[in-house]
């Protein structure tokens, strides 16, 4: 077994395994996990730094720094400019994320059958079991009581006295002692991010781990069957380029890069196919705040530890708790100068929860300089009007939880609205560029389809037209779930390993 | 350029009754810090949307002046309109110059300590090597 990480320019860094997987995150690791645990020898290549909870950062600066990438500046262009969230660390996003678990709902297989040629009940069985298994090993446990903290109590309260369903979250995490630094990566270590586990298992199992090498190209033989990838390690803190890298793969590559990454590899590597990069899609969502009369310390506390998904079909929403240091709620505040500092003192009265749109709109990733994924995106009208009920839904839950006022963060609008004007966030504008949102939980860009014409790789992920070429992450989901993906990641990536040992 | 940064960002977060302020010391050790580490798209934004901040008092204050000209109250008056300013590009471009005062301004333990939280460790920095 062995870890290497950034090397210096010289000889050529060589590697073999029957398997070489591309990414460590939710869908990387989990394959590359399962297949060592069939036997055979895996090699993972990442293209971040390996880092354990004792190297994980405590402020924002250190997180944009040291897990997310490229310093969180890949944007989705479109009428808007809104961030995409994602890391590149070893274990992938699954450091930065709330370790939130959700099984993938029924109605995905089936839309996924009747719209795609893929899915089906026959694979969601298959998916509901894995992910059993991905519960048991990731210790999938509800947020405890004591770590709740009062923003996700005060969530609950709201939802129950306007009557919808909501729940305490389910999350991969050990003991959780809410510490509220699941952004930052969890320095307690009980969040179960796949650095912690999948990734050491393969090393324990045998298998190769390449640290801060991103990967530039698949290789091909002339038959265009994938038998290796080719890169240059990457310093992660001077970014200075290393030596080179091959990691031959005997059976097939495996590529989970990300919804944004994975596209771009591909397109690198000459793979031929219309739809790359098409169909990239996401759930873009913002931030609602309540001011209470009390102290609610949301940064005590799990970072989330509260969702309903009572709106995810009419109108398409998913609602959850979202706690964030104070640095980025300075940064979300209209204004600047003492108005803003005053706007600041309330911090500890405030509680953020989020709205997240289950859009239908999709837009493209491109290669841009230097390997950088470039995305363009914008939400259409449709959405757009999701986007602004769940704004007011988010809203009435603060209002009806006991908030004095909320703070919506739109431009055009008032700073802040009392309870009996909660019906004006109604009328807020349908023009993204007015709202402060993010791009979190990415899909597609190499999607799933049985229609070559249509899709870029087939229902057992394999790349169509070409052999050994996989692709196990949330790029190759067709649509979005209206869920949190990391489990559904999770479950189709067991899938894959699984599909490809029986070969 | 750090002179520049610091010039856009203090205003942004001044002191206020017990919460605070962005000091210059402060910003001028961060800036020093995340001109070395952050990448160059990121420095370019901030270098940017600072320029701006200290060319544009004429457009939001109608004061033919630098901003680091202004007396105070203008200056804040100034630092409030910029940040709230309808156009698009101009509203990017201050927010990432926000976004890193932001950053600067919570790492102060005098900032966390009024907020009810424990001041930042030192962030390692350190990864596995083997």
């Amino acid at each position: 077994m062995s870890h290497t990480s950034f090397q210096e320019k010289g000889r050529t860094f060589e590697a073999e395994a029957d398997y070489v997987v591309v990414g460590s995150g939710a869908g990387g690791a989990t394959v590359a996990a399962q297949l060592a645990r069939g036997g055979v020898s895996v090699a993972i290549v990442e293209a971040g730094a390996w880092r354990d909870p004792e190297h994980y950062p405590s402020s924002s600066h250190g997180a944009m720094r040291d897990l997310f990438d490229d310093w969180g500046s890949t944007i989705a262009m479109g009428r808007a400019f809104w961030p995409v969230v994602q890391a590149r660390t070893m274990g992938g996003t699954t450091v930065i994320n709330s370790a939130i678990c959700v099984r993938t709902p029924g109605d995905i297989f089936e839309m996924w059958e009747k719209e795609h040629g893929v899915g089906g009940i026959e694979m969601a069985k298959k998916v509901w079991a894995n992910q059993d298994e991905v519960e048991r090993e990731l210790f999938v446990t509800e947020v405890p009581v004591a770590s709740r903290g009062r923003s996700n109590n005060l969530a609950m309260e709201g939802a129950n006295a306007l009557g919808y369903e909501s729940h305490v979250i389910h999350r991969y995490a050990k003991g959780c002692v809410g510490s509220g630094q699941c952004l930052q990566g969890c320095r307690t270590g009980a969040k179960q991010s796949t650095n912690l586990n999948y990734v050491p298992e393969v090393l324990a199992k045998g298998g190769e781990v390449l640290s801060c090498a991103p990967v530039d190209k698949v290789l091909f033989d002339k038959k265009r069957r994938a038998v290796g990838v080719t890169g240059w390690f990457q310093h992660p803190k001077t970014k200075k380029w290393g030596a080179k890298f091959n990691v031959r793969a005997k059976k097939a590559v495996i590529i989970a890069a990300s919804a944004t990454h994975t596209p771009c590899i591909l397109m690198r590597s000459g793979v031929k196919n219309d739809n790359l990069g098409r169909f990239f899609r996401a759930h873009p969502g913002t931030g609602v705040y309540g001011v209470y009369d009390d102290p609610v310390d949301m940064n005590i506390g799990a970072t989330q530890g509260w969702a309903s998904t009572a709106y995810r079909e009419d109108p398409g929403l998913k609602l959850e708790t979202l706690s964030i240091p104070p640095e980025m709620v300075i940064t979300r505040l209209k204004g600047g100068g003492k108005l803003l500092m005053e706007r600041m003192a309330e911090y500890r009265k405030m509680a953020m929860w989020i709205q997240a749109v289950r859009a239908n709109s999709h837009g493209r990733v491109r290669n841009g300089m230097g390997g950088k994924p470039m995305v363009t995106y914008t939400l259409d009208r449709a959405d757009m009007e999701k986007f602004v009920r769940g704004m007011h839904l988010v809203a009435k839950t603060h209002f009806a939880a006991g908030a004095k006022k909320v703070v919506p963060a739109i431009a055009g609008m008032p700073y802040s609205i009392g309870p009996d004007e909660v019906d004006k966030l109604l009328d807020a504008p349908r023009d993204p560029r007015a709202y402060v949102a993010i791009l979190s939980h990415l899909f597609g860009g190499a999607v799933m389809g049985s229609d070559p014409t249509r899709s870029v790789v087939d229902a057992n992920g394999k790349v169509h037209h070409y052999d050994g070429l996989y692709v196990a992450d949330a790029s190759a989901l067709p649509t979005v779930l209206g869920v949190n993906p990391q489990h559904t990641i999770m479950g189709i990536a067991k899938l894959r390993a699984q599909q490809l040992l029986d070969t | 350029m750090i002179w520049l940064m610091r010039t856009a960002m203090v205003p942004m977060m001044p002191p206020r009754d017990d919460l605070p302020g962005l000091t210059p010391e402060v910003a001028d050790a961060y800036l020093a810090k995340m001109a070395r580490e952050t990448n160059w798209t990121n420095l370019a934004g901030v270098l940017a949307g600072s320029l701006i901040f200290v060319i544009s008092p004429l457009i939001t204050i109608g004061v033919p002046l630098p901003s680091f000209m202004l007396s105070p109250r203008l200056l804040d008056r100034h630092a409030f309109k910029l940040c709230t300013s309808p156009i698009y590009l101009v509203q990017q471009a201050v927010f990432l110059v926000k976004m890193y005062a932001g950053f600067a301004w919570g790492l102060q333990p005098s900032v966390r300590e009024r907020l009810n939280l424990e001041p930042y460790p030192e962030d390692p920095g350190t990864w596995r090597t083997s």
